[in-house]
Parts: structure tokens; sequence; C-alpha cells
């Protein structure tokens, strides 16, 4: 009896060696698809299997899921994350304004609106530690980057309180994006020179909160060596599968969104898990745990599809009951990137988003061939634009990210 | 004496007579009988070889030129010993089908080969040896922008003779390995996806030395072309007619040399003008030559 529960123990543990085995192998090919695989995934040509999509829904059930994804507040666990940090930076300095940091720095992705997280964290924040929030009023950057020292003079400029280092006053200086701050051109980064004259000879009573993205922030520390004035630097967590889940559960239920079968390879690693475990396990791994990407994924993995659990029940004669599915989630190839494309799209990535004219004074080419190439990148998915302003697709965003990282930009391959 | 000279003469007429029996047999013992089948298989080998090579080469840059830019260079670098291990294969193969390999015949045969060689193809020979020794020693590689006398340009192909280089102007130069002997090469990225480029740009004496310097410095660092892994440094010389700057910086890649300069000068004007830096002012012409 001994020996047969021993001998199952056994084919228990080989399965799991196996399964982790299969796991590791899966991730470490798509980590390297891009060099193996470079051929399928660059084809434009190529034709992709198709789609059934967000497009067969009805217009008023995409309207809704569309409106109450762009509804739904910040990731919960990104706010914590933030509140934590903050708390435990905010006391160091308030301990020792003289001598400790001044200063936390948020990164978060760049296709993630840091901007929005902050404020959202730090309403509550504020009102708990009971101190002043000055937040910088920019919402967007300057047309004129050369007028950016002057606004953020205007906007930053100390009160009469604060300059007197020996009054209790203490003020909380809020950046909810340093992307705005800067542009990548001759005169653009003298906005940055100044922050970086602030933090170092501002006045002590000042805490400042920094949001940037995370390859803007590898840029300008290039550049200005930015990390050297600024104290900690955090940068938001990768989600969990759980935390996604419950981030993403109010919409679920009230969508009434059913899960598909996983694919047989996952049916064969999750035996134990069930299909709503499995699509949201799946859906932070593709999205490297990146919200904006992982909602995304989200939505284009919804269908409209016939309920079959309940039309199994039903009369034939009777009208079939649709229902939403959603299968297992993928992000799309990524077309064949010229070089031009590259340079493209990393700027977009460095600024994380902006104006056809400002991207063009960042590339260093005219505004007619930019507009140009970003009509094109449009057309393909990979970027999308929103009245003047261009941004990248977050769905296309790890893709993107891996091609940049392989054509030898600064951008962490993680 | 007559007697003397005759049977001298007669052992020597058959002491030649010997040794060209000797090589006569040695030959035939070296070379094995020559059938119409090995001709045949011989020709349909070195058909397909060339074949091959031509395949590989286009399979090669192919391959190359498609996938992450930080492999290319190293996937091009491998054609040469790729070509190298065929045609030796391929040789081994022919003289097997030929000749009775046997370790002395061996070196008997490439003894010969070598004075034949030595002396009808002295350069042929040289440049090959050349190659090879270069896939070791790599003074330059298929990718590389390198410069051997006059001639500047990228390598698109390394054979077995000679390197073939395209220049800025898009001409092909084919340059004999045996160069590397006499000649020295200057290899601008040596393997490396990034090559140094190097922008002059010329002030008046009383140019405002800290604001030109910061423009350059920016002005490389906002271009998008320039690789921020690798360092930028503007250096200053001083000459009779104004102050020299030299802008050093590396694009992401070496084969935007020429745009990634333009950019930069393009740039750089654009804000001196703004700033209103003065440039040198060029009185006489002799004097600038002279310089």
């Amino acid at each position: 009896m001994k020996m047969v529960e021993q001998v199952a123990k056994a084919i228990a543990e080989l399965k799991n060696v196996m399964a982790r085995t299969v796991k590791r192998f899966r991730t470490w090919l798509a980590a390297q698809r891009n060099f193996l695989f470079a051929r399928y995934t660059k084809d434009a040509q190529e034709t992709q299997e198709p789609e059934k999509s967000l497009v067969q829904l009805p217009p008023e059930t995409r309207a809704k899921l569309i409106d109450k994804v762009e509804n739904l507040p910040s990731n919960p666990a990104d706010q914590k994350a933030i509140a934590s940090k903050l708390d435990e930076a905010y006391e160091i300095w308030h301990k020792d304004p003289s001598n400790a940091d001044n200063s936390v720095v948020v990164l978060s992705s760049p296709v993630a609106a840091v901007s929005r997280i902050l404020s959202e964290t730090l309403e509550e924040w504020a009102d708990v530690k009971q101190v002043r929030l000055k937040l910088l009023s920019l919402k967007a950057r300057p047309i004129e980057i050369e007028s950016i020292v002057s606004k953020l003079e205007h906007h930053l400029k100390e009160s009469d309180s604060i300059k007197d280092e020996a009054s209790n006053q203490l003020e909380i200086v809020v950046i909810p994006n340093l992307s705005w701050c800067f542009l990548r051109s001759i005169e653009g980064l003298e906005g940055i020179e100044y922050i970086c004259s602030s933090l170092c000879n501002g006045s002590k009573n000042r805490f400042w909160i920094i949001g940037a993205g995370q390859v803007g922030w590898q840029y300008l520390n290039s550049v200005c060596g930015l990390e050297t004035y600024c104290g900690e630097v955090f940068s938001l967590p990768a989600i969990e599968s759980e935390d996604l889940e419950e981030w993403l559960e109010p919409i679920i239920k009230d969508l009434d969104i059913a899960f598909d079968e996983p694919r047989i390879d996952r049916q064969i690693l999750d035996r134990d898990k069930n299909h709503k475990t499995s699509y949201f396990e799946h859906l932070t791994n593709i999205s490297k745990g990146i919200g904006t990407v992982a909602i995304q994924a989200f939505i284009k993995s919804i269908r409209y599809e016939e309920n079959e659990e309940n039309e199994a029940k039903k009369d034939e004669t009777q009208p079939k009951e649709k229902g939403l599915i959603a299968q297992t989630p993928k992000l799309p190839q990524l077309p064949d990137l010229e070089s031009v494309d590259q340079y493209l799209l990393y700027s977009l990535l460095l600024h994380g988003d902006l104006s056809v004219s400002s991207l063009a004074e960042s590339l260093g080419d005219l505004e007619s061939e930019v507009q140009a190439r970003v009509q094109l990148l449009r057309r393909e998915g990979v970027v999308e634009q929103r009245g003047k302003v261009v941004k990248i697709n977050p769905i296309y965003y790890p893709r993107v990210k891996q091609a940049l990282a392989n054509n030898n930009f600064i951008i962490n391959r993680d | 004496m007559n007697y003397q000279f005759y049977l001298l003469a007669q052992s020597a007429g058959s002491a030649a007579q010997d040794a060209a029996n000797k090589t006569a047999e040695q030959t035939k013992d070296i070379v094995s009988k020559i059938t119409p089948g090995k001709v045949a298989q011989a020709f349909l080998v070195m058909i397909a070889t060339y074949l091959i090579l031509k395949l590989l080469d286009r399979l090669v840059i192919w391959l190359s030129e498609r996938i992450a830019k930080g492999w290319r260079l190293r996937v091009k670098q491998f054609l040469p010993f790729l070509r190298m291990v065929l045609l030796t294969a391929v040789t081994v193969f022919l003289m097997n089908l030929f000749l009775n390999l046997s370790k002395e015949n061996i070196l008997a045969v490439t003894g010969t080969i070598a004075v034949a060689l030595g002396f009808a193809f002295k350069d042929f020979a040289s440049s090959i040896i050349a190659g090879i020794v270069g896939l070791f020693e790599s003074p330059y590689g298929v990718g590389d922008r390198i410069k051997i006398g006059d001639y500047y340009g990228e390598v698109i192909s390394y054979g077995l003779r000679s390197v073939q280089i395209q220049t800025p102007d898009d001409n092909t130069i084919t340059i004999p390995h045996n160069k590397i002997w006499t000649e020295a090469v200057s290899n601008a990225n040596a393997g490396a996806l990034e090559a140094q480029v190097v922008t002059e740009f010329y002030f008046a004496h009383d140019v405002d030395i800290n604001l030109a310097k910061k423009i350059l410095y920016r002005v490389a660092q906002t271009s998008k072309y320039t690789s921020l892994k690798l360092p930028i440094v503007v250096v200053m010389e001083e000459k009779p007619w104004g102050t020299m700057f030299k802008l050093k910086a590396y694009p992401l890649d070496a084969r935007d040399e020429f745009i990634y300069k333009t950019d930069l000068i393009t740039r750089a004007k654009q804000t001196f003008a703004k700033h209103k830096l003065t440039y040198p002012r060029v009185f006489n012409t002799e004097d600038l030559e002279l310089q």
C-alpha cells in the first residue's frame, strides 16, 4: 500500500516537473520568438488567423464595454503600492527635511497614464497626511516647448512661508507627468534643468513627488543625470493575476462575461484551475503585468457568441440566446517596421504622448514626413491618435518594446 | 679521357632515366585512375559547390538583414567561415577522388602544389593565404566599415581572394586580401553595431565657448540617431583662423553615419544662428590653404 502511494507521489512529482519544464520552454520560446521567428513576426503579408473580435459586438454592447473600461478607476494595487512607498519616503524626509532626500519618483510603463494614477492616489493620501499639495497644473506638453521654463517658474513659484526655512509650513509639490516638462530637442531639456536645480537648491520645506514613464526616465538619466538629483525611485509593480481579476470584476459581472475553454496546452498545465483563473493568468503573462496592456487584450478577447450550455437545455424553436465570451487573450503581431518607424515609435515611448508637430521636432524631421508615417502606423493599429495627440496603442507595447530593445535602443527588456 | 667522359655521360643519363622512372612511378602512385565517371562526379560537385556558395551568401545576408540589429554583424561575419568550411570539404573530396592520399602522398602533393602556386600564382596564393589569416586575425569582417588605402566603405563580401566594400557613393570596390600584409587597415566599428562619427564645427576666436559646447552636447544628446550607451565628447583645437570644435558621438547603427552627421550639422547650425554664434572669417584663401 505504502509503495503504491510512493509511486503515485513520484508520478505526481514527475508530472509537476514536466509541467514546469513545458512552461519554462514556452516562456523561453515566447522571449526568443523575435529572433527565432523574425520572418513570421515581421511579414506583413502573412495572413493571420481570422479573429472574431469586438467589431462583431452589437454597437450598444461595444459602447457599453468601452465606456466601462474608460471609467475604470486606477488599479487599486498600484494605488496601494504608491501610498505605501510615499508613506515611507515622506516619514524619513519629515523627520529631517534638511538632510533627507526630498523627493520620490514613481515610474510607470510609458503606455500607462501615470498622472491619473498619481492624482487619484494622492487625493486620499494628502487627506490622511494632512499636508498641502501643490499640483503642477500642466495637462499636456506646451506647444512651444521653449516656454516650459517660464511655465514651470509660474506654477512652482515658492510662497514666502515656504521660502522661510525656519517656518514649519510644509508643502508637497506634485509633478504628475514629467514627460510634459520636456521634449527631445535642443531647447526641450531646459525644463528638466530647471527641475534639477529646484530639487537641489529649492526650499527645504518642499517634498517632491514626480511621476514619469520608464523610457523617458532612462533617457533623462543618460543626458541630464536626473536620478542623481532625486531620492527614492519606485517602479510600479507588475500586476498579479488575482489583482487583475479583482480589478476587472465589476465589468465582468455587469456585462455577464463568460470565459471560453483555454487552449489545449493550458488545459494540460492548469488542469485544476477553472477557465477564469486560467484566463487571467494567461492575460497577466502576455501583458507582462502592465494594466493598460492587459485591459486592451481583455477587450480584444471578447466576442459575442451563442451560449451553448444554455442552448442545449432550451427548445430549438426559441431564438438562440447570445452572450459575451472572453476567448484566450493574445497580443497582435507587430507589422514589418522600417528603421524610420522604429525611431518614431521610440520617440513616442520616450514622451508617452505628443502632437505630430512635437513628434517631428523630437525626430528632427519634417512634419509632413512624420505625419505620413503616423498615418501608416495608425492604419496598422500600432499607434492611436486622439485629436492631435499621438501615442502607442498599449496592446502593441510589449512587442514594440522588444523590437526596439533588439535594435539597440536604450530600453529595458523586462 | 674521352672514354671517361663517355662513362660519366652514360652514368648520368642512366641516373636521369632512373629518376624519371621513379617520378613516373610516384605520380602513378599518387594519381588514381581517372575515369569518365569520376570526372563527371567532380564536375557535378563543383557546380553544386558553386550553387551552395551563392545560396549561402544570399541566405546569410537575407537572414542578417531581417533579424535584430544586434545580431546583424555576428551573423554576417559567420559567412566567411561557412565558405571556408565548404571549400575545404570540397577540396578534400576532389583530392580524395583523383589522388591516393596516403601520408607520404599528401606531403608530396601539397609540396608540389605549394611550389607551383608559389611561382605561377604568387599574388593569388598570397591573397588566399591572407584571406585565411584574416579570418583569424580579423582586421575586418562583413558589415565592418573600413578604410584601406584611399577607399572607405562597408564590407559587403569576404571572398576567398578579395574583400568587397561599398563606398558611401554606392560604388563597389574589390580589394585583394594581401593588402593586409602591406597596407594599414582602419576599421571604424570592428564588429560592433556603432562606429564613432566625428563632426567638425568652426567658430571665430571670440565665440562663447561654453555656449557652443553646451549646444554641441545637446545636439548629440537629442539626435534620434545617437546611441546614448556610448560617450559623447566635444574637443577643441585652436587654429590661426578660428577655433575648431569636434563633436564625437556614435549613431545607433553605423550605417546611419552620414545621415547622422547631416542631422547633427543641420540642427547645430539652426541653433548657432539663433544664438548668433560667429563663424571664422577668412580674408585670404591662401592663408587657409597654408593651414
